[in-house]
């Protein structure tokens, strides 16, 4: 309920947010059309009713489903968008297994021998990765595997497979060394997060009273953990990035377009750009539901992580 | 109005001014740190002293050649003096630029980061004083807005104001503000409990002035911890807005908009006009992160020994 | 710097023998902007039209210089003053089989200007023209008035299929089941934001491409084409910045086309308001509009480095611009030249005017549109600045930028007092510049639709419309030459430069440079 409050809020700020700044119709005519063209292309966009008329209409579509056609590709918006984010939403996974799988042993190793030099390369390596902006390391990345070492492709998305029925370019190796370079950085700030977040969790743990215990009992140090504290750190961490899978999702805008990625973040700066109104609404509309299924799919998650916020909810 | 407080001053000036030489020294611990610290000083002097200490005005297009673009450094421009870091594809001194660039880079991270923080901070103090259904709901807007990645909704809202440099402050203080807000609000909660709170409430202050006086000065440990990484997210956040064709205009070159330009040349052999303006990005963006997170080790009481 | 550029080059020259043994007749293609649909009338615009005419031939095609040569019509000629006769090509099938005929050209007629949602329709080329079949093989297009430009506007209209293509949507040609075409090559794969594939019609009615498949992939950032051509993914591109043109010159592995265009870069200036909203006096008064001058306009004119711009800012790959379309050209005049650099004679001339002291004035331009657009406008407020003009520059996306300077003040007029625009001319001949840019604004004529700074001349008007009722081409080319010299001498227009295109490609490959902008992938030839 309340998120349908927020959608339709926001559909209002954007709708007529959008509608305020440049005047698209210059951005679609052909130069060589003259001033009747120009007129007939506006009325045929709908440009020329009022904003509120306009508003209502979109309104009444999207309750029925309808985000409004595409004003460049003459398409339904939400098609547009739902066509390009499989791309988008495969990218931020790989990006996030990166993260995880890169980031936690990392930070664990960090957080266990605080004090090796290290453990120091890798906290100052985080701190270049959360302040090296996106852009630069991309363009980076594709001087030096694309194009100096020539080891991997450096634009597009690959060939795709299936995997459960769902068309993905993680199926197919040309698709895989397609993926590898944008996902890496994408994933790279998240990298750091991992990092510094599996740190401090370990440095944390350590000092608390079940592990002291632990060892008093005379576990092993890799006893201890991997089966006591990963699990702990585990939450915070699984957590976080479960809410920064959001933020790939719109991180993701500037690595598609370095990569010439075609997924939705590219759809959208494009659509900005170029003025595509309905498509920029559409966007917004559908990522705001995005994020209320995200933050459920981590309450979730959290819920199977830490029993006792589960037997709070059988409990009430 | 200040006698009734006179009896607490004492103990008050005291908590503060032992721990601030605590934490100094604690601060200077770390050598890094320390050069850091110094790094950003200078980058803040010389961005503030930029007329004065650059050959070229690159706003001022009497003193900008054509002739002179894309100079490699060293060269010698027309009108006399050394380009010790070349030039760019208008025949903007690039040193000059950079450090003009940093004037705006700076001054963007800085404006949105002191508006947000002082939106930020009125509201969470307002949610943790106000309590019940005020908190309530302000909490949940405050849930909302950080389940957004601060780039989207950066990049939504200048998608929706265009171009400027205002528009671009007004889009990442909205960006930010959530966070300073639950930072507060945080920290507001469990000093309302502390028992000086009780005291000055029996004594019968204000709330507004054991808001201010006392639970404020308290608050401020967890803010500048926030506020410098918050900065540093927001100047990169404006360099890839920019680099996106949506942050800024070509007539007010920040080290984002100076990147972006240098973005064109990357394959044609004349790296500096976008290295040099990307290390400065670097140096200021790490140099920020680096003093904020040795912020955090020394003000975060849990991480002490 | 010397090792990088070896490893480069063993690195490209190693992925170039590996695709040529592989596959040696696939050709991929790295696009500078992407069509945004394959129904070939849906959008008039570049991408759009370059892409549809791989699938789908014209009755009148145009060659690498823009010169009508016959399509899928072996003739035309005007039968009377409102009548013009096409013979078509007989023998031609549609890639599934069906043979074209008349029908074909009489419901493409019917459709193109009328497809739903379109953004910006092909009605212009076909208002007050109405077609009829004569026979299977012969179609008459009528007008009221006589109109020499008729083969030049049929140019534009990509023939669909009568069975396949006329009642369908603009989706189900996405999808390919529609598109379906007489061209090269027949449709393969739509995948938007990604790629588009072809494959090759083997049988064609002219000559069979050399190529079996040809995948174009849209790359929009410059840097990134680049890259993607020199890492081996691609094996040409087009629209290669300027930036890097020294060094693909350099690189034994690329071979780089190039050809001046049919877009001129201008300068248009507010020839219509008393008070120009961004002409101020020194102090920041309001001041009478001296760009109504046309000794100021001259001085402006005189005060541009135009060997500077193509030198510093083009890198060398543009042409400096004297008139409205560069030499060769049909409709252009061999008496005008650039005119020349002369700061002191500019100053002399405002001194004359009445303003020895100059004005203020800020200079409004794109900053995504044309090549390096933003860093010409700041050259030119540098060169007016010098002569005293003190000049601010303002460039803008040109989603903002195109709307505020043709009706962006708020009575509907164009908002701006000195603009930096371009314009290239789909025709490929005078008219379409003179038309649009010069004459003056007539809403109901439709002329100078993009005339933003609303020069307006009774004589120069009268010698364009005369022309665009001359059918005899010796007599026309007279008329609009004419024309383009007296807008030059009113100084109606300030031509900087012809922008000059670039394409490059993998060693062995070379792209034959078209003045339309166009990339086809019958244009690329292997050595």
């Amino acid at each position: 309920m309340q998120a349908l409050l927020v959608v339709f809020l926001m559909s209002v700020i954007v709708f007529f947010g959008v509608n305020v700044i440049g005047d698209p119709v210059h951005m679609l005519i052909s130069p060589d059309a003259d001033q009747a063209d120009i007129e007939a292309t506006i009325r045929r966009l709908g440009l020329d009713r009022p904003i509120w008329e306009q508003y209502l209409l979109f309104i009444s579509g999207a309750a029925q489903g309808n985000l409004g056609n595409s004003f460049i590709f003459g398409e339904p918006a939400l098609k547009l968008i739902l066509h390009h984010m499989p791309a988008t939403l495969e990218l931020a996974f790989s990006a996030l297994f990166l993260a995880v799988a890169v980031g936690v042993p990392l930070g664990l190793y960090a957080g266990l021998y605080p004090d090796s030099p290290l453990s120091k390369g890798i906290m100052a390596g985080s701190i270049l990765g959360f302040s090296l902006p996106t852009f630069w390391v991309g363009l980076m990345l594709i001087m030096l595997f694309a194009v100096e070492l020539g080891w991997l492709p450096s634009t597009g998305r690959g060939d795709t497979g299936h995997i459960l029925g769902i068309e993905t370019s993680l199926a197919t190796r040309d698709g895989l060394s397609h993926i590898l370079l944008p996902a890496m950085n994408l994933a790279l700030l998240k990298i750091s997060l991992a990092i510094r977040l599996t740190r401090a969790g370990v440095r944390e743990a350590m000092g608390q009273d079940y592990v002291k215990y632990a060892r008093a009992k005379g576990l092993s140090t890799r006893r201890i953990v991997f089966i006591h504290v990963l699990k702990n750190i585990m939450i915070p961490v699984v957590t976080v990035m479960g809410l920064e899978f959001g933020s790939l999702i719109g991180f993701s805008v500037v690595t598609e377009s370095i990569f010439a990625w075609p997924g939705m973040g590219k759809l959208l700066i494009d659509a900005i750009l170029q003025l595509d109104r309905p498509v920029v609404v559409a966007y917004l509309m559908i990522i705001v539901l995005f994020f209320v299924l995200i933050n459920l799919i981590v309450d979730i998650l959290y819920s199977i992580l830490d029993p006792r916020v589960r037997l709070q909810d059988q409990g009430t | 109005m200040t006698d009734t407080i006179a009896p607490e001053t004492p103990t008050q000036t005291a908590r503060v001014e032992t721990p601030f030489r605590r934490f100094a020294a604690e601060f200077f611990e770390s050598r890094i740190a320390t050069v850091a610290l110094c790094l950003l000083g200078i980058i803040i002097v010389l961005a503030l002293l930029a007329p004065w200490i650059t050959p070229q005005n690159p706003y001022d297009l009497a003193q900008v050649d054509v002739l002179d673009g894309r100079l490699p450094p060293g060269s010698e421009a027309f009108a006399g003096y050394t380009m010790w870091l070349g030039s760019d594809g208008s025949g903007r001194d690039l040193y000059s630029a950079i450090l003009y660039g940093l004037r705006i880079s700076l001054s963007v991270g800085v404006a949105s980061g002191i508006i947000a923080l002082m939106i930020g901070m009125a509201i969470g103090l307002l949610a943790a004083y106000a309590g019940g259904r005020t908190e309530t709901i302000i909490m949940r807007v405050v849930d909302l807005q950080l389940s957004f990645p601060a780039a989207l909704v950066a990049l939504m809202l200048v998608a929706i104001l265009g171009k400027g440099i205002d528009k671009i402050i007004l889009a990442l203080v909205v960006a930010q503000w959530a966070y300073y807000a639950r930072t507060v609000r945080g920290t507001a909660l469990v000093e309302r409990n502390k028992e000086y709170v009780e005291a000055a409430q029996c004594l019968g202050l204000s709330r507004l002035r054991i808001v201010f006086r006392h639970i404020l000065p308290n608050c401020l440990a967890p803010l500048i911890v926030v506020g410098t990484v918050q900065t540093a997210h927001a100047i990169s956040l404006e360099a890839t807005l920019s680099f996106l064709g949506v942050g800024l205009p070509q007539t007010e070159p920040s080290l984002g908009v100076l990147i972006a330009n240098g973005f064109e040349y990357m394959l044609s052999g004349r790296y500096w006009i976008s290295v040099f303006p990307g290390l400065a990005l670097l140096l200021t963006v790490v140099s920020i992160n680096l003093v904020g997170d040795q912020l955090r080790d020394v003000l975060n009481p849990r991480l002490k020994k | 710097m010397t090792k990088v550029t070896t490893a480069l080059a063993i690195a490209t020259s190693l992925f170039a023998l590996a695709t040529t043994t592989a596959s040696a007749e696939k050709l991929t293609i790295g696009l500078a902007s992407e069509p945004t649909a394959m129904d070939p009338h849906f959008h008039n615009l570049g991408p759009n039209n370059a892409i549809a005419f791989h699938i789908f031939d014209r009755l009148v095609a145009q060659d690498e210089k823009q010169n009508l040569t016959p399509g899928l019509a072996v003739s035309w000629e005007p039968i009377d003053d409102l009548t013009w006769e096409f013979k078509l090509r007989e023998g031609v099938t549609f890639h599934d089989g069906s043979p074209f005929n008349a029908d074909d050209v009489i419901c493409t007629i019917t459709r193109a200007p009328d497809v739903p949602n379109s953004p910006s329709s092909f009605g212009a080329y076909l208002k007050g023209k109405s077609a009829e079949k004569v026979d299977d093989y012969t179609v008459h297009i009528k007008t009221a008035e006589p109109y020499p430009l008729m083969a030049n506007d049929i140019s534009t209209i990509p023939i669909i299929s009568d069975g396949a293509g006329c009642n369908a949507t603009t989706e189900e040609f996405n999808a390919g089941t529609a598109a379906v075409g007489t061209g090269p090559f027949k449709f393969g794969n739509y995948k938007p934001g990604e790629s588009i594939t072809m494959m090759r019609n083997d049988d064609y009615w002219g000559d069979v491409p050399a190529w079996t498949e040809v995948e174009f992939r849209p790359i929009k950032s410059g840097p990134s084409r680049v890259a993607a051509l020199l890492a081996g993914d691609v094996d040409m591109i087009a629209g290669v910045p300027t930036t890097d043109i020294t060094t693909l010159e350099s690189n034994d592995d690329i071979q780089l086309s190039q050809g001046v265009s049919n877009r001129v870069i201008y300068l248009h200036l507010d020839q219509f308001r008393e008070n120009s909203p961004f002409v101020k006096g020194n102090d920041g008064s309001d001041i009478k509009n001296p760009l109504m001058a046309q000794k100021v306009r001259k001085a402006i004119s005189m005060a541009i480095n135009r060997d500077a711009i193509v030198d510093r800012v083009m890198e060398g790959v543009a042409l400096p611009a004297g008139q409205l379309l560069p030499e060769g050209f049909f409709g252009v005049s061999d008496k005008l030249e650039p005119v020349a650099y002369d700061p002191e004679g500019a100053k002399a001339l405002l001194a004359e005017a009445g303003y020895p002291d100059g004005f203020q004035l800020t200079i409004h331009g794109p900053n995504d549109r044309y090549i390096n657009d933003a860093k010409i406008a700041e050259a030119i407020g540098q060169m007016l600045t010098r002569i005293g003009i003190t000049t601010s520059v303002e460039t803008m996306p040109r989603s903002v930028y195109f709307g505020r300077a043709s009706k962006g003040s708020p009575d509907g007029l164009p908002e701006f007092s000195f603009i930096l625009v371009g314009w290239g001319a789909g025709s490929g001949e005078a008219s379409s510049p003179l038309k649009s840019l010069v004459h003056t604004y007539d809403k109901d004529k439709g002329f100078g639709s993009s005339n933003r700074g609303r020069h307006s001349s009774a004589e120069i008007d009268a010698v364009i419309e005369e022309a665009l009722r001359t059918v005899d081409d010796a007599k026309r080319q007279e008329l609009l030459a004419q024309a383009t010299e007296m807008a030059i001498e009113n100084v109606a227009i300030i031509p900087t430069h012809f922008q000059v295109n670039t394409w490059a490609a993998k060693k062995g490959l070379e792209y034959i440079p078209r003045t339309d902008e166009y990339t086809f992938a019958t244009g690329v030839v292997k050595q």
